[in-house]
């Protein structure tokens, strides 16, 4: 009993260094030079800059990777054609290689000094060090989210109650919406969820494509890692304050998210 | 005619053909059963006809126009599936409309159709539940009113007793059949329980491995099965194998008299119910074949089987009526008599019977 006891305090211990001391010093250290400070260094142009930024390449990844996501993983979870295996395979690159690399893979594809990246300059599209390459950049990196969160649930539900409604009449797009988007829709938010967490937070591979350019380029993160290289510690606080605030209010919906999803599925 | 399959196959891979040239015809207002063991075809086939698979070769057609082409949408087919399938976030009451909105028809028009519906499965005022509130016995009479609900001119049920309790089972099946007089629709259901297929279905359609054995009533699939699978297959069966020689075919210790050639190896099935077992000590008349002694009994509710080993070894099962129960128990010596006798050549093909007699003793 003692040694349990024992052994659980340490994973106090351990959360406590690991977690909640690092969330303090943030608050502490985004706070020392006062409020007004903190608010200042978010309203400046730069600062609002970087956060619009960050919201518009956000709303983007999450529009395009839901599209994507559920068309991948229908197509994994229903088996209709050959080639879903090497896409199972596919979607979990993101996860295994690291952002860096993956943005530098999209530099030596789309890079200007390439044949691809060449031809779009040519017709006037800069795809690298600026606004799509950024994108480009998180679409990948978020990519298997709502592919990993749809394909059990899909498999789960499997096809009968759509055939019925087939039989009943209904088109495949009446079926998607009325039968197969209700039994999917919790674990699509939850998916949808975790792909803005990581595009809110996305650092290595958005810096490598971007260039990070001030009032340009710079994402919240970017905003962030360019005011310690410049030794302005409070503003890097506040910022990370921000961010570290909406994680934690998206934790809480994952939470709810995850409540409703296993009641649904029960 | 209502339904027609001509040469139909179905190949999911290169080498077995999951339907292997079916042609059948289903007549308008039939009740077909579908039987088979597992993986003999028979919900392929039924997959087939709503237009959920298509065939590899062969032709379909429904009232007379062929629907290869036509997607299952245009079929005017109604399915029950075997788990049901009830769009489970939808209420009793949207699951019985969702066709009828599909038809866009009018509010009034959908709620009273629904609640007729739902009288009709004795389900009314359970129309705001879900599908998981739900029992089985109910959520199938959920799924037949959602597909009888469009108006189908066709009604395919899959294994559709299949999850349900004995008891409720039989009364649902007698239900389905009464509905089906009531309504007249043509309807096949597939199952691979024969006693369902018989006691309800007008004709059954008896199939393995992927292709069609027989199809007929009830009455000759049973007394008049065409192959040796469907007389064992169709209800209980003793079965044995000899070779002819000089007009009489010899099963272990009975002997049977045939119209075949010497030589011709045959296959020999007849029914418990087919064979007399009377006590031993009494006068041996020529309507005892053989002679056995009772090793089991088994109570089936009405009548009794009996395990009968005859001499040499070889055991036959028996029907005994509960009064013959009195006379004879386990370790009786019984004289056999077989009354009643089927025989196949050595593809399983039914020979012709007429002739072919117990004899008597070897």
């Amino acid at each position: 009993m003692i040694r349990r006891m024992g052994l659980y305090s340490f994973v106090y211990f351990w959360l406590l260094v690991l977690l909640v001391l690092p969330a303090v010093g943030i608050v502490v250290g985004a706070f020392q030079g006062g409020a007004d400070q903190v608010w200042m260094a978010l309203t400046s142009p730069e600062g609002r800059f970087a956060l619009r930024l960050t919201l518009e390449i956000t709303v983007l990844t999450v529009v395009i990777n839901t599209v994507f996501g559920v068309l991948a993983a229908l197509h994994i979870a229903r088996r209709h054609m050959r080639g879903w295996r090497i896409l199972n395979a596919v979607v979990d690159l993101p996860f295994a290689v690291s952002p860096v690399i993956a943005g530098l893979a999209l530099v030596l594809v789309y890079g200007p000094n390439t044949f691809i990246g060449g031809w779009l300059q040519a017709q006037g599209a800069q795809v690298m060090f600026a606004f799509p390459g950024m994108v480009l950049a998180t679409l990948f990196v978020t990519f298997p989210f709502v592919v990993r969160e749809l394909v059990p649930v899909l498999r789960a539900a499997g096809v009968t109650e759509e055939e019925a409604a087939f039989t009943l009449g209904a088109s495949a797009w009446r079926t998607f919406w009325q039968v197969t988007f209700p039994n999917i829709r919790w674990s699509l938010w939850y998916g949808i969820t975790l792909t803005i967490a990581r595009a809110l937070g996305e650092f290595g591979a958005v810096l490598v494509v971007s260039g990070s350019v001030i009032m340009k380029t710079q994402t919240a993160t970017l905003y962030i890692y360019q005011a310690t290289e410049d030794g302005q510690m409070q503003v890097a606080y506040a910022m990370s304050l921000l961010l570290a605030a909406i994680s934690f209010v998206i934790l809480l919906i994952l939470q709810y998210l995850k409540k409703r999803q296993r009641r649904f599925t029960a | 005619m209502s339904i027609e399959v001509r040469q139909v196959v179905r190949r999911f891979t290169a080498e077995t053909a999951a339907l292997n040239d079916v042609t059948f015809r289903v007549e308008e207002g039939e009740l077909i059963g579908f039987l088979g063991p597992s993986g003999s075809g028979k919900t392929t086939l039924l997959r087939l006809i709503a237009g959920l698979d298509q065939p590899t070769s062969g032709e379909i057609r429904i009232r007379g126009q062929v629907v290869n082409q036509v997607p299952p949408q245009r079929r005017g087919v109604g399915v029950v599936f075997q788990n049901y399938a009830l769009f489970r976030h939808m209420t009793v009451f949207d699951n019985i409309a969702f066709g009828l909105r599909v038809q866009k028809r009018d509010k009034a028009f959908i709620r009273e159709r629904v609640h007729t519906l739902l009288e009709l499965v004795r389900l009314s005022g359970l129309e705001s539940r879900y599908p998981h509130q739900l029992s089985g016995g109910q959520a199938q009479r959920v799924a037949l009113a959602r597909a009888l609900a469009p108006e189908p001119s066709v009604l395919l049920l899959d294994e559709p007793f299949a999850a349900i309790d004995t008891k409720i089972r039989r009364e649902l099946r007698k239900w389905v059949r009464k509905i089906h007089d009531e309504i007249g629709i043509t309807s096949i259901f597939v199952t691979h329980d024969q006693e369902e297929a018989l006691e309800i279905a007008d004709r059954v359609l008896v199939m393995n491995q992927g292709r069609l054995e027989q199809l007929g009533t009830p009455e000759e699939v049973y007394h008049q099965p065409k192959s040796l699978f469907v007389a064992n297959f169709v209800g209980e069966a003793n079965h044995g194998q000899g070779t002819v020689e000089r007009g009489k075919l010899v099963v272990g210790p009975l002997m049977f008299s045939v119209d075949q050639a010497d030589g011709a190896k045959l296959s020999v099935v007849f029914r418990p119910s087919d064979v007399q077992l009377s006590p031993v000590g009494g006068e041996r008349g020529n309507s005892v074949n053989a002679e056995g002694e009772i090793i089991h009994l088994t109570y089936k509710g009405t009548y009794y089987t009996a395990d009968v080993r005859l001499q040499g070894g070889m055991q036959i099962q028996a029907s005994l009526s509960p009064d013959q129960t009195a006379a004879l128990g386990v370790g009786s010596r019984v004289g056999i008599h077989v009354k009643r006798v089927l025989m196949f050549d050595s593809e399983g093909r039914a020979l012709p019977t007429e002739n072919a007699v117990a004899v008597g003793a070897v």
